[in-house]
């Protein structure tokens, strides 16, 4: 059979072969150089059926649009799950502090003399052998107690410290743990999209009453918060025009896994986020500000009475955003703080323009943080 | 003979060969501007995204899937504010007309936590699966349509009305007692 088969192959003729692999190679060789790709078999067809607009709702607004900040963002599907299993590492932290504050008690209290180093040793054998019946799966235990590099003395400073000053110390390592069992332990589905889109900063002219308005000599002083008036990415960021292609708002980079409409989503809603993000990196609520007082100016003066002058307009900042102004000045925040800002995003309606900027502040942990708080 | 028939498959390949899909493009950079613009009134449209995807192998179709979601876009609109003209005022009977500049659409934005799936309806079909890309697509075609239909709608009126009447509140505040607008070039202007 073999024999036959070698046969079969040496009569092939060897010039013609030979021919073939030199124009295949120089095929493959120009198709390289000049950035052509192979020829694509696979195909699909679009169908789009015109289906119904309908006008809604109308609303009266009055929203003054003072900056404008155009930009592009990538998110994924892992930095998604951020908020997700941060939640399960703050319950099983409480799950776990009790656990072992329960093996300590009990291996201090045995009737034998003791160090505290051989109680503390005993708490951890005792606490291993009963961790298989904590609620969270295995990875988040491996990721809590691995963040100082050793899981005994990790269990002690559980012990005896809060969930906010251990997240504070470690939030950002945690995180990094995380992502690494996430990508190549679990192997997770995987969604990267890029967001092209833009974000409207302003104020709420609605607001503007005779108690947010001061004149003094020849200013007029304003107090009003910035607000976030739009953060949009649209599946166009702008639609093909005039002979024109387009350019996509939404692009899905890389998609591997099952991926559901839902995942699609959140990853959307995150690039938004991040858009947000990058808007206050870019100094938007300054641009905002100052554009505002400018354009007020202008307005005012038009209406300022004979006689009358008015040189300069003043936007001053509620008590709140001053607050946060000072938590985040020094780009971190410590307990008292986180504390303070999860108050402050629980009762404020403008949480969502002053979060972003926070977590542009303080890096990645305050990412995880303003997740948390959005949620 | 053969070596003919070599050199013509190897042609057809070559001819076969396109060139690399990339139409990105790379002129977005990150940009901050200031504007001046007064939002005066919000509209909510709903729209109904409807689509099919018909997979192919060498032209041959191999499955088909449908896809339904429900979307929504918010539109803004009103007049750049640092254009607003006095065309007369008069402190002492407290009357204003204001010379305002048209109205226009400020911004549309179609929220992606808006888009909604129908499951029910959506059947992917193994051998035609849509994909994130796939759904992006209907959903940029809607999003083309939505515009169009917006421009067609002709909303002028309406932003009139909304612009006009949140001017008049503001200005009643500061002591007006009788605002008047007018739109357009000022008459002295050519």
């Amino acid at each position: 059979m073999i024999r036959r088969f070698l046969g079969l192959i040496r009569a092939i003729p060897r010039l013609p072969l030979l021919f073939l692999l030199f124009l295949g190679i120089v095929l493959l060789a120009w198709s390289w150089w000049k950035g052509w790709s192979l020829p694509e078999f696979r195909g699909a067809r679009f169908e789009y059926s015109n289906g119904a607009t309908l006008l809604e709702e109308v609303h009266e607004i009055g929203q003054l649009i003072s900056a404008r900040y155009y930009g592009e963002v990538i998110h994924s599907h892992l930095e998604q799950q951020e908020a997700e299993d941060w939640e399960l590492l703050t319950l099983l932290f409480d799950e776990v502090k009790r656990m072992y504050e329960r093996h300590y008690q009990s291996a201090k209290d045995m009737p034998v003399r003791r160090t505290e180093a051989q109680i503390k040793l005993d708490a951890y054998n005792r606490f291993l052998q009963n961790a298989n019946t904590l609620s969270e799966p295995g990875w988040f235990q491996e990721v809590l107690l691995n963040v100082t590099g050793n899981p005994a003395a990790c269990l002690e400073q559980i012990r005896t410290t809060s969930w906010e000053a251990f997240s504070t110390q470690h939030g950002e390592t945690l995180m990094r743990l995380r992502r690494r069992y996430r990508q190549e332990v679990l192997g997770n589905p995987s969604l990267v999209y890029l967001g092209r889109g833009e974000v409207l900063m302003g104020y709420n002219l609605n607001q503007l009453d005779s108690l947010h308005l001061l004149r003094r000599a020849d200013s007029l002083i304003l107090q009003l918060d910035p607000v976030v008036i739009a953060a949009e990415i649209n599946p166009w960021y702008r639609p093909p025009a005039d002979g024109k292609p387009g350019v996509p708002g939404f692009e899905a980079v890389r998609e591997s896994g099952s991926i559901t409409p839902g995942m699609i989503q959140q990853v959307k809603a995150g690039c938004k986020t991040d858009l947000l993000r990058e808007a206050h990196r870019h100094g938007i609520v300054a641009l905002a500000e100052r554009s505002a007082e400018e354009t007020l100016l202008g307005f005012f003066q038009l209406l300022t009475p004979p006689g009358d002058t008015l040189r300069v307009v003043d936007i001053q900042h509620s008590q709140r955003w001053q607050d946060i102004e000072g938590w985040t000045r020094d780009g971190k925040i410590d307990a008292a703080e986180w504390i303070a800002i999860r108050e402050a995003a629980r009762n404020d309606s403008l949480s969502h323009t002053w979060l972003p900027l926070i977590a542009q502040r303080i890096g990645t942990w305050g990412q995880t943080l303003e997740w948390n708080l959005m949620r | 003979m053969t070596l003919f028939r070599m050199v013509l498959l190897l042609a057809m390949l070559a001819l076969a060969c396109g060139p690399r899909e990339d139409n990105r493009e790379q002129e977005l950079v990150s940009r901050l501007q200031s504007s001046s613009e007064l939002a005066t009134v919000e509209m909510v449209f709903s729209k109904v995204v409807r689509g099919k995807k018909t997979s192919t192998i060498l032209g041959i179709p191999t499955g088909t899937s449908d896809f339904l979601a429900e979307t929504e876009a918010r539109v803004k609109a009103g007049i750049d504010l640092s254009k607003v003209q006095v065309e007369s005022l008069d402190w002492d009977k407290k009357t204003v007309i204001l010379r305002l500049p048209p109205p226009s659409i400020i911004s549309l934005s179609i929220p992606a936590e808006a888009m909604k799936v129908n499951e029910e309806a959506t059947q992917n079909n193994y051998f035609s699966s849509l994909s994130s890309e796939d759904m992006d697509q209907f959903y940029r075609q809607a999003d083309a349509e939505l515009r169009q239909e917006v421009a067609r709608m002709n909303l002028e009126g309406l932003v009139k009305e909304k612009t006009e009447g949140f001017l008049r509140r503001f200005l009643q505040e500061a002591g007006f007692a009788q605002i008047s607008f007018q739109y357009g070039k000022p008459n002295s202007e050519p």
